[in-house]
């Protein structure tokens, strides 16, 4: 990987970091701060995916181990995220219908 | 018998990983017996802990090299006194608050959490790693959040989510700066980053610092903070203001004052101290205008951590004496906390309500309660001869010896701060109970008696101050 | 001449079409287009970690980033649909501010690292014949650094309980949701993946792919499964579940405290018998992350139905 490659696509993953900022300052719901914090969460990794390319060798394994890594747990903290939202959905739904009926 | 004993002390700090990491998968796959499994390994755990402890005041340091390649290829765990005495800290509250945890349902996943939490609180202090302490912060937000949703109300999943959307922004800061003091200094191992200097680890420790804070709810990105530990379970809350939000605490001290010594970082230090003393005056103010109990003792834990983070810029210039000052004031407060929220739980289980104007009558019917939160506050607010005192004390004497005077002033500032604020939640107490109810003394369940216990214990530690700085200072920074 | 020039124009490409679906993935109003466009940057992303010479974390990634990830935020979206739906956001000022700021800091940091070697891919590659495998991340991962990978298996352990802990599963989706098309498509494509997974596990060792991807394949099998049955239930095998998850960290923690006593150090295989144990290890947590993720969609505590299912949910 060259340097021009590494400044590539070191650029996209700090300009993605923004995005993902940009996204959760402005977010007013769940749903929109969990994908910015995942927007982030790529910009990250592929700002380290960039890191581990640099040079002329073979890309660095500890970084890919660390990539992996923070994309598992990441994708855990996510799935959890997600099912509290849909829990509280799920919530406010039975208590409209009560409030319906009741 | 000799070699048998050094053979399970060598083994020790990994040890006090293993065990309620092994526990929490007990719990998840024989659910009916996860109370028992959580009692015995409490049990086990706190040995190992204590004994961890009293060898490290003893002999020094210790460390341990996990699947036999050192750093920088492996991951290696240290325990100096401040590891130590904090994963004692952990082992006993973990211990004492679990045994009085009783989820109302889905009682295995919340043992599974809870020991989750504490496995990954000894990786947080006992592992010398960037990286491994990543996954453990991340393993220790996620259990957190279980703890938080436990009660499964509706308010109780907000505050959990928003608990989990902060601890996944501030791991995610903190990753970013751990991949650039590797990308920059080819290690992970905090005692190989000790040269680290330039932008990459001057921007790493920015990162790294701003997730921390964001972590452990430091003024002003504390905003997750009053409603978590305000609808977990008291048992929950007492442990989550005791010993978790220390953990990113203790992560910026390491990272400030122990390692990444090449980064021209005395300017910054001072506005993070400026940071604690918001912490400090934002979390008074929010405490004085709070309705409910367990509010205001939430918001005295976010304005108690402004002094931890005070602790910074005193940590890098006056050094052991400061350490020795700020570890007491966590400790105490740990206790004191804990001890409070429990005795908040135990108001709110007996009376549906804890409000603060429905306390009328509190110190008569449920004098236990009543007294825990007194003797908590004694503490909190620094008084003589409770370890709150001991180690403001400390800390003063501290800032007088680098001629930094002005924390002093504010240290007794804050402790008059508390006092107020304390004073007039817990007023209410001490009036007379209205007419239509009873006055008699109710009979104190076990978890008063705790919640007592421990409260105590911040008061205790103010006599007890010389073994506790002694193993907080052991083969600490000079 | 003629081919880095093509290859800097691909890579430019890749690069900005990123950045512009990340950007607009966080600007716009429609939630629905959110989670749509997340989906498409994972993709996308997938290909660009390819030219960034890591196809195995392409893998993970378009499995886990764009698969798993993107069922959950389509659940998501489904069941808070209307509810959410408030003034759209105007403030731009301070977020504006806040981007700004994190990039210039991170860009002041990862300026002195341009054309700098990457870090300890040779003492690695020098080591690698005592560690059973022969793929250097592959032996990063269960070998050098160990400890991490025990840890992550208990994060998503950890998750699951916790979505346990929230309550009952309920369907993923009302109504029927498949026809003839998908019936056919997942008969073909089920056998394939599970496959696939048994490949990547087995070829881990040498080459891309590992645990990981492997576990992060059958749980995608296992969501089309999922999508399948019809009203979305999951049968209550309770106790298969638990202990399916457990399984990595279980073998984990087992071999791990098993070998203490022949090498003296937790997690430190042996030399004889590494290759051996790292196969055991990986295929514990195959099972392991596919029972999770899997699970970790459903989102919920799978429970035995009672009563009449067609009219409620």
């Amino acid at each position: 990987m060259t340097s021009a490659g590494f400044v590539i696509y070191a650029t996209a993953g700090v300009a993605l970091i923004g995005a993902g900022a940009f996204g959760l300052a402005r977010a007013r719901d769940a749903l929109r701060r969990i994908v910015a914090i995942n927007v982030a969460a790529l910009g990250v990794l592929t700002t380290m995916v960039a890191l581990a390319a640099r040079g002329g060798g073979e890309a660095d394994p500890v970084t890919h181990a660390m990539v992996l890594t923070g994309l598992v747990v990441s994708a855990s903290a996510t799935a959890l995220a997600l099912a509290l939202v849909r829990r509280m959905a799920h919530l406010r739904g039975e208590e409209d219908a009560d409030g319906h009926d009741g | 018998m000799g070699t048998t004993a050094e053979t399970l002390l060598a083994h020790l700090p990994i040890a006090i990983i293993v065990i309620p990491l092994a526990g929490a998968v007990a719990c998840f796959v024989l659910p009916r017996a996860a109370r028992a499994l959580m009692a015995v390994l409490g049990i086990a755990g706190t040995v190992a802990s204590g004994w961890l402890a009293a060898d490290v005041l003893e002999h020094g340091a210790r460390g341990y090299v996990v699947g036999g390649w050192a750093p920088p290829l492996g991951i290696a765990l240290h325990a100096d006194g401040l590891a130590a005495a904090l994963v004692a800290l952990t082992a006993v509250l973990m211990t004492v608050c679990g045994s009085l945890a009783r989820p109302r349902r889905s009682g295995d996943a919340f043992f599974t959490s809870w020991l989750f939490a504490w496995a990954a609180l000894a990786v947080v202090f006992l592992s010398d790693d960037a990286f491994n302490v990543y996954v453990g912060l991340e393993l220790l937000g996620i259990a957190s959040v279980a703890l938080v949703a436990s009660p499964g109300t509706r308010p109780a999943l907000h505050a959990a989510l928003r608990y989990l959307a902060a601890g996944l922004t501030g791991s995610l800061l903190y990753l970013l700066g751990a991949a650039l003091l590797y990308a920059s200094e080819g290690t992970l191992s905090f005692a190989g980053l000790e040269d680290a200097g330039g932008a990459p680890a001057a921007a790493a420790l920015a990162f790294m610092t701003v997730g921390l804070l964001l972590k452990c709810a430091v003024f002003p990105l504390h905003g997750w903070l009053p409603g978590a530990h305000g609808c977990a379970p008291a048992p929950a809350s007492a442990v989550l203001s005791g010993v978790v939000v220390k953990s990113g605490i203790y992560l910026i001290w390491r990272l400030w004052s122990d390692t990444l010594f090449g980064v021209p970082a005395d300017a910054a230090a001072n506005l993070l101290g400026a940071l604690g003393v918001g912490a400090l005056l934002w979390g008074a103010a929010m405490a004085w205008r709070a309705e409910r109990l367990k509010i205001v003792i939430a918001y005295s834990t976010v304005s108690q951590l402004g002094y931890l983070v005070m602790a910074v810029p005193l940590l890098r210039t006056a050094g052991v004496e400061a350490l020795a000052g700020v570890m007491l004031l966590a400790a105490a407060h740990a206790f004191a906390k804990a001890g409070c929220f429990l005795a908040a739980g135990a108001v709110l289980a007996r009376r549906r309500s804890d409000r603060l104007e429905t306390l009328a009558g509190l110190v008569s019917q449920m004098p236990i309660a009543a007294f825990a939160l007194g003797v908590g506050t004694v503490s909190l607010v620094g008084l003589p001869p409770s370890g709150g005192f001991a180690g403001k004390w400390l800390l003063i004497q501290a800032s007088f010896a680098v001629h930094a005077w002005w924390w002093a002033a504010v240290f007794i500032a804050g402790s008059l701060l508390s006092a107020a604020v304390l004073i007039r939640a817990l007023a209410p107490a001490f009036e007379a109970a209205p007419a239509d109810c009873a006055s008699r003394a109710e009979r104190a369940g076990a978890s008063e008696w705790t919640a007592l216990a421990i409260a105590l214990g911040a008061l205790a530690l103010g006599p007890l101050a010389g073994p506790w700085t002694s193993l907080v200072t052991e083969g600490s920074i000079p | 001449m003629g081919i880095d020039a093509a290859a800097l124009l691909l890579d430019v490409t890749l690069a900005a079409t990123v950045v512009a679906l990340g950007w607009r993935c966080v600007i716009t109003a429609d939630r629905f287009e959110t989670v749509a466009v997340f989906i498409g940057i994972s993709l996308v992303m997938a290909i660009a970690w390819t030219r960034l010479e890591a196809p195995d974390l392409a893998l993970a990634e378009a499995a886990l980033g764009a698969g798993l990830n993107g069922a959950l935020l389509l659940a998501a979206w489904a069941e808070t649909r209307g509810i959410e739906d408030g003034p759209a956001e105007r403030r731009i000022a301070g977020p504006a501010l806040l981007a700004a700021t994190t990039m210039a800091v991170a860009g002041a940091g990862l300026a002195p690292l341009v054309g700098a070697e990457a870090g300890l891919a040779a003492e690695i590659a020098a080591r690698l014949d005592q560690t059973g495998v022969s793929y250097p991340v592959t032996a990063v991962l269960v070998d050098f650094r160990a400890l991490d990978t025990l840890l992550e298996l208990c994060v998503l352990l950890a998750a699951l309980a916790a979505t346990w802990q929230l309550g009952a599963a309920r369907p993923l989706l009302r109504g029927k949701l498949y026809g003839p098309v998908f019936v056919a498509y997942v008969r073909i494509a089920l056998p394939l993946l599970v496959v696939l997974a048994a490949a990547l596990l087995w070829r881990g060792a040498t080459s891309p792919g590992g645990a990981f991807q492997a576990g992060a394949t059958l749980a995608a099998a296992g969501v089309l499964l999922l999508l399948v049955n019809p009203a979305g239930r999951v049968p209550a095998l309770s106790w298969a579940y638990r202990i399916c998850a457990s399984l990595g960290v279980l073998a984990f923690l087992g071999l791990g405290t098993g070998v203490t006593a022949v090498t003296g150090r937790f997690l430190d295989w042996p030399l004889s018998h590494a290759g051996a144990l790292v196969l055991v290890a990986e295929t514990a947590a195959t099972v392991a992350i596919a029972t999770t993720l899997a699970l970790l969609v459903v989102g919920g505590r799978p429970v035995a139905q009672r009563g009449r299912v067609g009219k409620r949910h």
